[in-house]
């Protein structure tokens, strides 16, 4: 059964309902960076991709990665390798959070939602790319 | 796939990964404040290779092992970790994350440096040997904007400002590099000033690019 403009309208909606129960402040990050000049099949796909990118981000998957890549090209003084990618903040975010530096490897595994998500929306991509030829 | 089945999948996999995992039902992690920050590293490692493997520098980090990003830009701190480019006989340059440089329109102006337009952010700045404070725009020889999120009409033109703010429009010259980004640029001073997007939509924005040196680049974080 092909994807309807509504359909991917209430989808967008589940998902918001979703980040709202358990992420509500990466809904509101994701909100402020969505296009909103797209139809609701592209708006569907490009709010799956953000979250996609922004789960990914605050995945350890990520990180591993990411110091994968800095120690194959970056040495360190002492030959040891680059052991983690620190966010420092500012004086006045130490104060909010509580906290001088966030440690970017300490992120939880996220890898299998990922997986899952990543997925869906391949599905969908299908789906929606089936629907265009169809018409 | 129907829509209900699409929406049950979503649910479930949210459900299953939030019980599962224990992860609080909002994260302890800010994620506004370290949005983007993961990508801005994982560029820095892209840039490395290209450097290490097209030009030949060696990279070594120096005052730590960590990377340091930071949540907000400012002056290069001394005390924070550096990557020192080397071409084997000499530091030639040095690499900071986060960091601001002082704009040609205050260096034209005369002015004190210290007002808010007087300079501009980059993820990833390449600049001379032992720059403190914020180094002038000619000090630049590597520019470096990351986004991990769509790409659009506004961030287009945020780098077409900082490329106003770097250099003049001129006729293409030499940059500091061999081969990687490029050989020549069409700007004096002669820094490379390059976007890096998780968006495939950058690739839309090039044509202005080519006119006044900016190279956007398609890298996926996956």
């Amino acid at each position: 059964m092909a994807l309807s403009n509504d359909d991917c309208v209430d989808l967008v909606r589940a998902l918001q309902s979703l980040l709202r129960e358990y992420e509500p402040e990466m809904l509101g990050f994701i909100e402020e960076r969505i296009r909103r000049d797209l139809s609701p099949p592209r708006y569907l796909l490009s709010y799956l991709d953000q979250l996609l990118e922004m789960f990914q981000e605050h995945s350890r998957s990520g990180g591993d990665r990411t110091l994968r890549q800095l120690n194959q090209y970056i040495r360190t003084e002492d030959g040891r390798p680059i052991n983690r990618v620190s966010v420092m903040l500012s004086e006045t975010d130490r104060e909010i959070y509580r906290t001088e530096a966030v440690d970017l490897s300490l992120l939880p595994d996220r890898h299998g939602f990922i997986d899952e998500l990543r997925a869906i929306r391949d599905n969908i991509r299908k789906e929606l790319d089936l629907n265009e030829r169809e018409r | 796939m129907t829509k209900k089945q699409i929406r049950d999948r979503i649910t479930t996999a949210f459900q299953q990964y939030f019980s599962a995992s224990g992860i609080p039902v909002a994260s302890l992690l800010p994620t506004i404040v370290t949005a983007g920050k993961l990508y801005e590293a994982y560029i820095l490692g892209i840039i490395a290779e290209h450097l290490t493997r097209d030009e030949g520098y060696t990279l070594t980090l120096r005052n730590g092992n960590q990377i340091a990003l930071k949540s907000s830009p400012g002056p290069i701190n001394r005390s924070y970790p550096v990557v020192e480019v080397s071409n084997g006989r000499s530091c030639v340059a040095e690499i900071w994350t986060d960091v601001e440089f002082l704009s040609l329109s205050a260096s034209r102006s005369g002015g004190t440096g210290l007002n808010r337009g007087d300079y501009h952010e980059l993820d990833i700045m390449m600049v001379d040997v032992g720059q403190n404070g914020r180094p002038s725009h000619d000090r630049v020889w590597l520019g470096v904007e990351c986004k991990n999120t769509g790409y659009n009409k506004g961030l287009l033109k945020e780098i077409l400002g900082v490329r106003r703010e770097l250099s003049y429009l001129q006729d293409p010259r030499s940059t500091r590099f061999r081969r990687w980004p490029r050989s020549i640029v069409p700007a004096d001073p002669n820094s490379c000033l390059l976007v890096y997007a998780t968006d495939k939509a950058v690739l839309e924005y090039q044509d202005p690019g080519q006119v006044f040196g900016i190279d956007f680049i398609h890298q996926d974080f996956q």
